[in-house]
């Protein structure tokens, strides 16, 4: 994989004409100099986004100087960079700058409450595949918590997913049986936001560290965030999974459509479990290719809730 | 008095444990009266050794999920009237049918009024036919793919009947995790909702034509035998024959993830030139499943071909008779 260079052309279409132009691009920290991995880079228009590699390398095909299109290039605890696609003609690296985060002070607390529980074995809808007979072109999706208190502390989140047992390993018949042995791999970051007072929904990261997650063997994804301190300051917060459209997770779905035609489109891996419960309120947040957050209602008023549940110390 | 001291403690966890099977299991399926084979409510079902306990709804399902499991554990359905049924937890199967027989103190029906009415069941189908299947190579389903409406023509001893019980076989989507060959591996979704209607028989194209009636049908379990009670709607067939009919709804709530290996992207080379890789494909399809009713042809189980008219439409408007269809298990009874 690290032979190759992250393009955003791999996911447009497999027509790659090998006379058109290649524009590559690093994406650095702007003290240091070095590289950044895992950086989202969206074409809003197109409604194109890929995650870029450890080298922080990615490519865009074609002459930019003709391109009427904005590019979004973001990642956790980065300022994200929003210009137009021709400004990037020239260039060669993207330099992105650390945002100033507060740590939170080392706080101890004596109570848990679970929050948003649910039983796994009713989860059997999902969000991230696809939107009717389009594509899923939402970068992140947020459960809304609200806590017993302010001032809280984030112990530990589980999240259910979709993942079908394959085995790439050994393909083929053994002993007249198909050997299924292995889950689907994913791998995809965990975000932790305070509400945004003015829109209700995710504001300000409320955690300085990248926390990655991956899983090749649990559909059930329990992660211990003890270590990480995070300290909820307001009732209201939010947890988000944060997709990497990287060939890791990179699938297809196909979709029979109403006049018994079939529409094929890229999805990215975990596609998240909702929980079958109605609630009184929507709490699914999305954010979208432009870096906004808005409600998903792609699944409402039957569903509510992702299958995410936290506990919280106080 | 036995005094027991820790090594005694070591060696009683020893002889336990290995009867113990920890992480959560699933019992599930329904509870039927063996007389009348309609599902029993409030029927109270418990594993003897653990007490976990639940209890049957209206169409006599259940679903028990246990923390832990011992190996040796009963299964026990118990309800007021019925002979109380065990089973070894080893003998489960998914989605079991269990027959509970009524006692003989039970009440005899009575008759009330001096016209006797009569009751004729069409098309009728057992639990037998609609059991869960798995491990045989036949699994029949319909529509899997289509999406639109399918009706079923019905013909009914008079004119002037009243409608008053359907019954449908549904098939429960499942996630199948090892070695079954065959077998679609899909996500488990005990969610459905679909419209069932009733409809008028054009006797000059002998397609569906009025809708009589409508019902916005959701589904929140795994049921293989679905009984709609219709008696309180008073739906009368004008005509002998009349079709009812199933539409399915492309919500998101009807979807389920089917998995197919494909083939995708694996990455553009410094050469441009592109590789692949094996890659996961899903396949959205939408409940409910229905059952095909299989046929024992000496050697496999095949589908039955119907022995009445079965339409399909995409637009619940234009209706196409379909040719050599199999054999849904949908039945209705009728009063008169």
């Amino acid at each position: 994989m690290k032979t190759f260079i992250t393009c955003l052309l791999t996911v447009i279409t497999l027509s790659v004409n090998a006379q058109q132009n290649m524009n590559t691009f690093y994406v650095v920290d702007s003290l240091t100099r070095k590289p950044l991995p895992s950086v989202t880079i969206a074409i809003v228009r197109a409604a194109l986004s890929i995650t870029t590699e450890k080298d922080g390398l990615f490519s865009i095909p074609g002459d930019l100087s003709t391109m009427r299109d904005t590019v979004v290039i973001y990642t956790q605890n980065y300022n994200s960079v929003k210009m137009p696609l021709a400004n990037l003609q020239g260039i060669d690296t993207i330099k992105l700058e650390k945002m100033d985060m507060i740590a939170g002070s080392k706080l101890v607390f004596k109570n848990d409450t679970l929050l948003n529980d649910y039983n796994r074995f009713d989860v059997g809808n999902f969000a991230g595949l696809h939107m009717g007979n389009g594509e899923f072109k939402y970068l992140q999706i947020a459960q809304r918590f609200e806590a017993p208190k302010a001032v809280t502390v984030l112990k530990d989140v589980t999240i259910e997913r979709l993942a079908f047992y394959l085995n790439k390993s050994k393909p083929g018949v053994i002993n007249g049986q198909t050997e299924y042995s292995e889950l689907e791999h994913t791998r995809f970051k965990l975000r932790v936001y305070d509400v945004n007072p003015v829109t209700g929904g995710p504001g300000k990261d409320l955690c300085d560290k990248v926390i990655e997650i991956k899983s090749r063997d649990d559909k059930k994804l329990a992660t211990n965030l003890k270590r990480y301190n995070i300290v909820i300051p307001n009732k209201t917060f939010f947890i988000a999974i944060e997709w990497m459209r990287d060939y890791t997770n990179q699938g297809y779905v196909h979709i029979n459509d109403k006049r018994g035609g079939v529409k094929g489109h890229t999805n990215y891996r975990p596609a998240i479990g909702l929980i079958p419960i109605k609630g009184e309120k929507l709490n699914i947040w999305v954010l979208n290719l432009n870096q906004q957050w808005g409600l998903y209602t792609y699944h409402s008023p039957d569903f509510t809730d992702l299958a995410v549940k936290a506990t919280v110390g106080y | 008095m036995i005094n027991l001291n820790f090594k005694h403690l070591i060696i009683m966890l020893a002889m336990i444990l290995p009867a113990c099977t920890f992480g959560q299991t699933v019992y599930e399926g329904q509870v039927i009266n063996a007389e009348t084979e309609e599902g029993l409510m409030y029927a109270t079902v418990t594993l003897l050794k653990t007490k976990h306990a639940t209890s049957s709804n209206y169409q006599g399902y259940f679903r028990l999920i246990a923390d832990y499991t011992m190996t040796n554990d009963t299964i026990v359905v118990s309800h007021v009237g019925f002979k109380t049924f065990r089973l070894p937890v080893t003998g489960y199967q998914p989605n079991i049918f269990i027959k509970l027989e009524p006692t003989s103190s039970q009440l005899a029906e009575v008759t009330v009024g001096a016209t006797k009415v009569k009751k004729a069941v069409i098309e009728k189908f057992n639990h037998s036919d609609v059991k869960d299947l798995r491990g045989r190579a036949f699994y029949p389903t319909y529509p899997y793919n289509i999406v639109g409406s399918f009706a079923k023509e019905f013909e009914a001893p008079v004119a002037g009947t009243l409608l008053s019980v359907i019954h449908l076989g549904r098939r429960a989507a499942y996630d199948i995790p090892f070695s079954l060959m065959d077998f679609p591996r899909t996500s488990s979704n005990k969610l459905t909702r679909f419209l069932l209607h009733v409809m008028t028989h054009d006797s000059l194209s002998g397609a569906p034509v009025k809708r009589l009636f409508t019902k916005v049908v959701t589904l929140n379990d795994n049921a293989l035998r679905i009984t709609f009670d219709l008696t309180k709607e008073r739906i009368v067939l004008p005509d002998k024959k009349f079709f009812i009919a199933i539409e399915w709804l492309l919500t998101p709530i009807n979807e389920i993830v089917q998995l197919d290996i494909g083939e995708k992207v694996a990455g553009v080379k410094k050469d441009n030139s592109t590789s692949f890789e094996e890659g996961s494909r899903y396949r959205i399809i939408y409940q409910p499943i229905l059952v095909i009713l299989p046929q024992w042809n000496g050697s496999s189980w095949q589908p039955r071909l119907s022995k009445v008219p079965i339409w399909n439409s995409k637009d619940g408007l234009k209706w196409t008779q379909v040719v050599n269809a199999y054999d849904v298990a949908l039945s209705a009874t009728l009063t008169y």
